[in-house]
């Protein structure tokens, strides 16, 4: 195995427990991100920090846990067939043939330009599609990364481009911003482009934002400072 | 689907299939409420812990990644990055550091485990074996890291001790676990042993 890159090794150790402050994650994310040698130590503390989980008493979860479960998850497919169908309905409208035909090129050289679009609000009251850029919150924070917010009435999805990617246990997350308060919303991670995109879970009707950070697996309650990029919807 | 693997259900629950998500859950709930119960202390804290986690890995299970290890390490981190925020939330309260919890498995009587749980016990008690192999100063600031949530500032101050101490025994105690569970648990690496 590796040893690593020795001046980093208990850096990588509390890295690998969760103990690091956020900045010093940051920091040791960037050497990694350049450093195979501290990548593959990393790599072989994992099975060690994995198997922490299997130290503790083995207790049987009470029976109520999954029906409470499993009635959430077909809560959730109900709702999703719902929206779907409302979808196609809002689809039929002349909005989706005028939007259609925009490539992602166009829109992106569009964001680029710095331009905050509305489009096509059809007769019958169909809901108006809007692309957001994202801006930077912090000097040198993000500054590479290209994020923008396509709106289409309550609904939103995030187009990233040329976000890093993540070591292992780091998730981006989107944050709704809403009468104060930050609402988390998805967690993604982005492809070897450093691009995806995502639905904005939550809604935005009543958001004044939507935010990007970085975070656990998993995602969090509340974000950890920095804020990578925000789109404001006010 | 019983016998489809881990990654292969994350592929099925990626495309919202329910019985995946279900057949996922039966395999790892069990571990995942025991790792949220040693964090929070609580049954009904870890209850509502673990159906936080699941539903999050229900609704974005697209951000798992096989790169990245295991369905069953990556569900349970997110159990636990989850406990950590309930722990938090609770103010004041402390988490429980003591990795002997054998006493309580031996109350547990054996007829009533299934072989899948007899076999995540035994695992447990070796891996518990692992850690009390450790000097004790090594296994307190793992477990007040992973376990309690404590950053490594945190734990030198309510230690008293410099930083530097405490990442020093994060590392030499996590070597020794990774060192141990190689040789006792069969984890396979061609060149094990530290230089």
């Amino acid at each position: 195995m590796s040893t690593g890159h020795p001046p980093y090794r208990d850096e990588l150790a509390a890295y690998a427990l969760g103990a690091l402050e956020p900045a010093e994650v940051e920091a040791l994310e960037r050497h990694v991100a350049d450093c195979a040698e501290c990548r593959e130590y990393l790599l072989w503390l994992d099975p060690a920090v994995d198997l922490l989980p299997a130290s503790v008493e083995q207790r049987q979860a009470p029976k109520r846990l999954k029906r409470a479960l499993m009635a959430e998850v077909n809560a959730d497919l109900k709702a999703a067939h719902r929206a779907e169908r409302e979808r196609k309905r809002a689809d039929r409208g002349l909005w989706g043939t005028i939007w259609r035909p925009v490539t992602a090129a166009a829109a992106a050289a569009v964001l680029i330009a710095g331009v905050v679009i509305g489009t096509a609000l059809d007769g019958d009251g169909a809901p108006e599609t809007t692309l957001i850029e994202a801006t930077t919150v912090e000097d040198g924070v993000g500054a590479r990364m290209v994020v923008s917010l396509e709106r289409v009435g309550d609904r939103g999805t995030l187009h990233v481009e040329e976000l890093p990617a993540l070591p292992m246990n780091r998730v981006y997350q989107a944050w709704v911003q809403r009468d104060g308060v930050m609402e988390p919303s998805t967690t993604f991670v982005v492809d070897r482009n450093g691009s995806t995109e995502v639905a904005v879970e939550g809604g935005l009707d009543g958001a004044a934002g939507v935010y990007i950070t970085r975070e656990p697996e998993g995602g969090s309650e509340e974000p950890t400072p920095p804020v990578l990029m925000q789109a404001l919807l006010t | 689907m019983q016998k489809l693997a881990d990654e292969d259900l994350m592929t099925l629950v990626e495309r919202k299939d329910p019985g995946a998500f279900e057949i996922l859950y039966d395999r790892h709930g069990g571990a995942a409420y025991s790792l949220a119960h040693r964090i929070v202390g609580d049954p009904g804290a870890a209850e509502d812990v673990t159906q936080e986690a699941f539903l999050s890995i229900w609704r974005s299970g697209a951000r798992f990644d096989p790169a990245r290890g295991s369905v069953r390490s990556w569900a349970l981190g997110v159990v636990r990055n989850r406990s950590i925020d309930a722990l938090r939330r609770q103010a004041g309260k402390a988490p429980k550091l003591d990795f002997d919890d054998d006493a309580a498995l031996a109350a547990q009587p054996a007829g009533e485990l299934t072989d899948s749980e007899a076999i995540r016990r035994e695992t447990a008690r070796r891996v518990r074996g692992a850690m009390r192999e450790l000097p004790e100063e090594q296994s307190e600031v793992i477990g007040l890291a992973y376990f309690g949530g404590f950053t490594h500032s945190e734990i030198a101050q309510m230690l008293s001790m410099p930083l530097g101490t405490v990442k020093g025994r994060m590392r030499l105690g996590l070597e020794k676990i990774r060192l141990s569970l190689a040789e006792g648990l069969g984890i396979s690496d061609s060149t094990e042993a530290l230089p």
